[in-house]
């Protein structure tokens, strides 16, 4: 007898293709597809639309086909400003996160390969930053300086700068004694070569997927800043500022003012975290 | 002709005349084949035929199927295999297609497993004897009393000292070999007429092994039940199995009685087994070229074929069935 | 380990952090540039009023003397002054902080009820369309900003529908007679049910915002859990020894979920307590975070130190009472 599987011909699986381009891997991704999307508008979209700032013939005017998304309660067209606002918005997100990266990730890693008391003071520290509320600490600092759009950037990127810290430090630690790293070691290579050459590269994808959630938290927090009014101040075209501007005017029914810059928010947080779980689960 | 050809009655030794204890025939199980169309087949027309007390041992290298074959017999097959076709029967009751109450009495019931790792096996937020006292509960529904004092006396039977306050510490709190002996007593706590151990000793201490497998041979004989001890070591199947079934790619390759089968493998692949175990038990390694087939789909040849040291062009034209000879049964083209 | 050390270690930890904490906001006031006099009594204050305050917080003296200073200043519960308000910080925080306590703690009532047993049975049909639903909802809780899903709430329950009241205050109705300073809780004690029924009303639109928001992530964490827990070898065990599907759950995988969970909703609670600014703006609910927001507005920055500081302490609290709260419960730090 043969052992036929009710009579159905099996399909062959092919072997997977695993060195396929890394490009053509993401552009298989929805999320990444639609936040290539959000990222090209936020650069070009300006150039085919008016100044943020001009002011129309109506205020709190519906949506339209003149006013898609309405004005606002200076006149402006909201379609324009949300527009304008992804490039300031996303701008930010992005500057913070890469700063927090560029010195939570090499402080992570430093922590997990030095150890000692070195390790043990940045990870006091950084808990001990942890224990803030996010939002209330970036308050606090925002209002012992004066807030401008360089100072906001710094502060979010610095309450960011502990998760990067202990995320690096615990993908890092099991690798440290990992037998690759020891015979590197071996061959006498410095602290930094391996750290770099070696460690790094292997821990590259949580953080990666982490960087694409920082970015959506950024964002977040300086929407939320804004929204309260210590970060970028109307009539700046920055979603949480928007929101904030329309909050009035959302239970008098003039709804749009704040609904669509929020939702430009959420969608575009929202796409973040999607590419970071693509990233999570996806190769 | 069926796989099996266990239904022309022919004496075939221990428990012949009798309607086996577990009967496996022709049992193959499927993964996936979904409407990505991608099939593989792990389990390739088993049969198997365990008698009532008797001992019979399961061997393969990992990815033969054997835990498969376990996990079908209980019903309880891994999220997206299905069993394609053949029969489970326990004492003549076929269990493929037996509903969920029926299955669940018989687990715990009359077919009990035992796993490796004993520690992470047991649940490390309740007490040890309170998860024995569970199952005993569920499946005679006694008392909570009652089943707790059973729980007690089935670890005092099992070595545990001090059972009745040692059924009171959590898992964390026991040895990989205590727990290995709470495990056991487990799955013995409702009598049940088989027990499947797989793996029983795998990572534990050497000294650990044998008297944990002294202890599950002597509580399966002192109960009258059968055992299926599921390994991949051929040297414990010698030397605890009355019975020996070998499997290989999904297929049972050789099985009969041990010392018959082990004396003179009629099945190149029992030989190269037995070769493997006992060149290592001399100082030196021997390995079996090759590697097991992925098996993506029903096979053509002997699965062998391949790795064989005396394959021959007869090999390559179809899937050897197996036959008898003698007191056992072989699926080889050559024997 | 004893409870007793167990509890000092946690406690020697939470100092640490605590002296993190503090440098933190120490460091704020103190070293950034400016001189902090001015932030102190807001920069329209004449000479003498900031050559006062010069003088009072030793800012003349050594940033170590400065810190000891603002320790023990602290340590004897002086947080400084309001000129908002012209309070002591102390008195301001202790009115608001039942406010935020009431919306906080409803929050996560109602955070619970809805995640938790949602990300359970979502974990247990992977894949079904409460799976589905569930990925959906804490994908939108984690990435929605909850000033914006407030005012979405708001018009819809109060502007269009008029279910709920204008969204300003605690109640609009009578204060009960304070006991607890919840009015919720009050109105219960003293069974005034108009009392109980304005309050209610008035909590209801934040408390669900935040619920939303905070439900996400537990709701992610729960499944996260009960996916590894219904996967592993315990769970298989007491499976294939017939235990019941409803005690599977319920007695064998929900203890092992619950325990790492209840350490997420510590991380929560502790941040709902320490003033959920966005919310409490948007609602204006009189609490911590609206109480930060409004001396932003004014310059007037020692109340929101304060309030950072508060609310990381508070963090930091409820943490090591939830660390304390796990080693009695969990037995394998109990014994």
């Amino acid at each position: 007898m043969t052992a036929t599987a009710d009579g159905q011909a099996p399909a062959v699986s092919k072997p997977p293709r695993r060195r396929a381009r890394a490009a053509g891997r993401l552009l298989r991704r929805p999320a990444f597809v639609v936040l290539l999307l959000i990222v090209l508008i936020a650069l070009f979209g300006p150039f085919f639309l008016g100044d943020p700032l001009e002011l129309g013939p109506d205020t709190l005017a519906a949506p339209s086909m003149q006013n898609w998304f309405g004005t606002d309660q200076f006149s402006m067209d909201i379609f324009t400003r949300v527009v304008h606002a992804a490039r300031l918005d996303l701008l930010v997100g992005f500057i913070a996160a890469a700063l927090a990266v560029l010195a939570g990730m090499p402080l992570g890693a430093l922590a997990a390969y030095r150890g000692g008391a070195f390790d043990t003071l940045l990870l006091r520290v950084s808990e001990s930053l942890q224990a803030f509320p996010t939002l209330l600490l970036a308050l606090g600092i925002v209002t012992a300086l004066s807030p401008s759009i360089p100072v906001l950037v710094m502060i979010i990127a610095l309450v960011n700068v502990p998760v990067y810290l202990r995320l690096t430090r615990s993908a890092v630690q099991p690798l440290v004694n990992a037998d690759f790293v020891l015979a590197a070691r071996c061959a006498g290579k410095g602290q930094f070569t391996i750290l770099r050459r070696h460690v790094l590269p292997n821990v590259s994808e949580v953080v990666f997927a982490q960087f694409s959630v920082n970015v959506a938290w950024a964002i977040q927090i300086l929407a939320a800043l804004s929204f309260v009014g210590v970060g970028v101040k109307l009539p700046t075209p920055e979603w949480g500022a928007m929101v904030r501007g329309g909050a009035d005017y959302m239970i008098y029914g003039q709804w749009w003012v704040a609904l669509f810059p929020g939702l430009a928010i959420l969608a575009t947080v929202l796409t973040l975290n999607q590419v970071a779980d693509e990233i999570r689960h996806g190769s | 002709m069926n796989a099996g050809g266990g239904m022309d009655g022919i004496d075939r030794g221990p428990g012949a005349g009798e309607i086996p204890l577990l009967t496996v025939e022709d049992l193959t199980v499927g993964f996936g084949g979904g409407e990505d169309g991608g099939m593989s087949i792990p389990l390739q027309g088993v049969s198997l035929r365990v008698p009532r007390a008797t001992r019979m041992s399961l061997v393969g290298e990992s990815g033969s199927g054997k835990s498969l074959t376990a996990s079908a017999v209980l019903g309880l097959l891994p999220e997206g295999a299905r069993v394609l076709r053949g029969s489970i029967r326990l004492e003549g009751e076929e269990l493929i297609g037996a509903d969920e109450r029926r299955m669940r009495r018989l687990r715990g019931g009359r077919i009990a497993i035992m796993f490796q790792n004993p520690r992470a096996s047991l649940n490390p937020v309740h007490t040890v004897g309170g998860q024995i006292a569970e199952v005993i509960r569920v499946h005679s529904g006694a008392g909570r009393r009652e089943s707790r004092n059973r729980a007690v006396d089935l670890l005092d039977q099992m070595g545990i000292p001090d059972a009745r306050r040692r059924a009171s510490d959590y898992v964390h709190q026991y040895s990989g070999g205590m727990a290995q002996r709470a495990v056991l007593a487990m799955a013995l706590s409702c009598r049940p007429d088989l027990l499947i151990a797989d793996e029983p000793t795998t990572g534990l201490d050497a000294t650990l092994q044998q008297q944990v497998l002294d202890l599950v041979i002597e509580q399966v004989k002192a109960r009258g039940a059968s055992l299926l001890l599921i390994t991949h070591d051929i040297a414990i199947a010698r030397q605890t199995c009355e019975q020996i079934a070998v499997m290989y790619a999904g297929r049972v390759m050789e099985s009969g009685p041990t010392e018959e089968v082990t004396a003179a493998a009629a099945n190149p692949y029992t030989a190269a087994l037995l070769k493997a175990f006992v060149t290592v038990d001399r100082g030196r390694m021997y390995a079996i070229p090759g590697t097991v087939p992925t098996l993506s789909g029903p096979l053509a040849e002997c699965p062998f074929a391949d790795r064989c040291e005396m394959v021959g062009p007869e090999c390559r034209e179809r899937v050897p069935e197996l036959r008898r000879i003698g007191g056992r049964e072989v699926a080889c083209v050559k024997a | 380990m004893p409870l007793a050390i167990y509890i000092s270690r946690r406690l020697a930890y939470m100092l640490v952090a605590l002296f993190g904490v503090s440098l933190v906001t120490f460091v704020v006031t103190r070293v950034l540039p400016g001189n902090p006099a001015y932030l102190i009594v807001g920069a329209m204050a004449d000479e003498s009023t900031v050559a006062a305050v010069v003088e009072r917080l030793g800012l003349d003296q050594s940033i170590y003397e400065q810190y000891v200073r603002y320790i023990r200043q602290l340590l004897s519960g002086d947080l400084g002054d309001s000129w908002r308000t012209s309070n002591p910080v102390s008195v301001d925080i202790g009115a608001r902080w039942p406010a935020t306590i009431e919306l906080g703690s409803t929050a996560l009532v109602l955070a619970l009820a809805w995640s938790v047993p949602f990300g359970i049975l979502s974990a247990l049909r992977r894949r079904s369309l409460s799976d589905r639903l569930a990925n959906a909802v804490s994908g939108l809780g984690v990435s929605i900003p909850e000033f914006w899903l407030g005012l979405i709430l708001l018009l819809i329950f109060f502007g269009t529908l008029e279910w709920a009241p204008a969204p300003i205050g605690r109640t609009l109705g009578e204060v009960p007679a304070h006991t607890t300073g919840l009015y919720t809780i009050d109105a219960i004690l003293a069974r005034d049910w108009e009392a109980f029924k304005a309050a209610a009303a008035q909590l209801i639109l934040p408390a669900s915002t935040l619920a939303l928001v905070v439900g996400a992530p537990l709701l992610r964490v729960t499944r996260g859990f009960m996916r590894e827990t219904m996967a592993s070898h315990h769970i298989r065990s007491a499976r294939a020894l017939g235990i019941p599907e409803r005690s599977i759950v319920l007695r064998h995988a929900l203890p092992n979920v619950l325990l790492p969970v209840s350490t997420m909703v510590a991380i929560m609670y502790g941040y709902l307590l320490g003033g959920t600014v966005l919310v409490e703006f948007v609602f204006a609910w009189p609490g911590i975070g609206k109480y930060a927001i409004d001396s932003i507005a004014a310059s007037d920055s020692i109340p929101v130190l304060a309030a950072v500081l508060l609310s990381a302490i508070t963090y930091l609290f409820v943490y090591l009472m939830m660390d304390v709260l796990h080693f009695v419960i969990d037995p394998r730090t109990r014994t």
